[in-house]
């Protein structure tokens, strides 16, 4: 009963709680699990629709196609790369008397050594390519791919493709 | 005995400022280097044909992109959405275009295009060869008006896809004007060099 009227003791009690709080305060914890949750997806979000790996591009510039471009270029300097429907690849060497020689069945590699040996003696090479319509954008890549590779000018030019190249083609299989 | 020592150990409590630490700044690096771009490569698949020798990198900004697929159908877009609403109509509509007229467009099943089979993306099509080389000038010049910057044009062929159809792109690009552009391609694993 005198505890309870006491104000003394009231006020001793008073103070007592205050600090026991403000020692508790001084110890203030927040519980991180939640916002480490959330931050934890984000990051998955953002590790997953990230695209680490840009591609390559190959890089190509055609001539401007006007006809004041349009320049007369020696037979003796070109190579006519042709590719055939089912993917064989011919190579035949211009003549300077405007014919050419007879087309030889290559594989990529070959092309390339081939290349690089005439690109040696000429400097001045010029490689026509003329593609099959029906055969695949992969083997386009791949020619482009090795020409260059092979250490030498990079000079060609895409032509379509006409009846005298599928008849140079029958002669090394179509 | 052994129950009053555990008591009177106070519950462990793992500090986890260094890990959210940590994470944070990992979570940083990646929303600095994420893109975020209308997610045209997702849309339609292609196959990208390899190759070894192509140390440039596909350019981030301005970019028209021009995808073939192996049904002969050629999509266009760009990467900046108001580009697109100004040309197009549609914020975004994909443009697309079938240059041979002998075989159907591949984009009238939406199967051939993802393997989801569907496409979140209206298809804005163009029948008329004269109509898409005033939308690829179009494209260019309304990115120049609102960017400033010259667009840079890129072709994402699938391996699959005939030659036939690019020379006709390569045709359309060069009467455009549009001259300088690249081949998108995956680097070569294992590469020899």
């Amino acid at each position: 009963m005198a505890s309870v009227g006491d104000t003394g003791g009231q006020e001793q009690r008073g103070r007592k709680v205050q600090k026991w709080n403000k020692r508790k305060r001084i110890g203030f914890h927040i519980d991180m699990t939640p916002y480490v949750d959330v931050i934890m997806l984000l990051l998955t979000f953002f590790i997953m629709t990230t695209t680490l790996n840009q591609p390559q591009v190959m890089q190509i510039n055609l001539p401007k196609g006007d006809d004041a471009d349009k320049v007369k270029v020696d037979m003796g300097n070109v190579v006519f790369i042709r590719v055939s429907e089912k993917g064989n690849i011919g190579l035949s060497k211009g003549k300077s008397d405007g014919t050419e020689e007879q087309p030889i069945k290559v594989n990529l590699e070959q092309m390339r050594n081939y290349l690089e040996g005439w690109g040696k003696q000429n400097p001045d090479l010029i490689m026509i390519l003329k593609f099959h319509r029906k055969a695949k954008y992969d083997l386009m890549i791949s020619v482009l791919d090795e020409i260059n590779k092979a250490d030498i000018e990079k000079r060609y030019s895409f032509s379509k493709i006409e009846e005298p190249d599928l008849k140079v083609l029958e002669v090394i299989g179509g | 005995m052994r129950a009053v020592k555990k008591k009177r150990v106070p519950p462990q409590e793992i500090d986890m400022t260094p890990y959210v630490d940590v994470i944070m700044l990992i979570l940083t690096f990646f929303i600095l280097t994420a893109q975020f771009k209308a997610e045209l490569a997702e849309d339609i698949q292609v196959q990208l044909p390899s190759s070894g020798n192509d140390t440039t990198k596909l350019p981030e900004r301005n970019v028209m992109t021009l995808v073939v697929n192996k049904f002969g159908d050629i999509f266009v877009d760009v990467d900046n959405i108001n580009v697109r609403e100004d040309v197009i109509g549609d914020a975004i509509g994909l443009a697309a275009y079938h240059p041979d007229s002998t075989t159907q467009p591949g984009w009238t099943n939406p199967a051939n295009l993802n393997e989801k089979g569907e496409l979140k993306r209206p298809i804005v099509a163009f029948n008329d060869r004269e109509k898409f080389k005033k939308l690829l000038i179009d494209f260019r010049l309304s990115s120049k008006n609102i960017t400033g910057k010259d667009l840079r044009i890129v072709v994402k062929g699938d391996k699959d896809a005939d030659i036939g159809t690019i020379q006709d792109l390569m045709d359309i690009l060069k009467e455009t004007k549009n001259t300088r552009f690249s081949f998108v391609t995956d680097l070569e694993q294992g590469n020899k060099e």
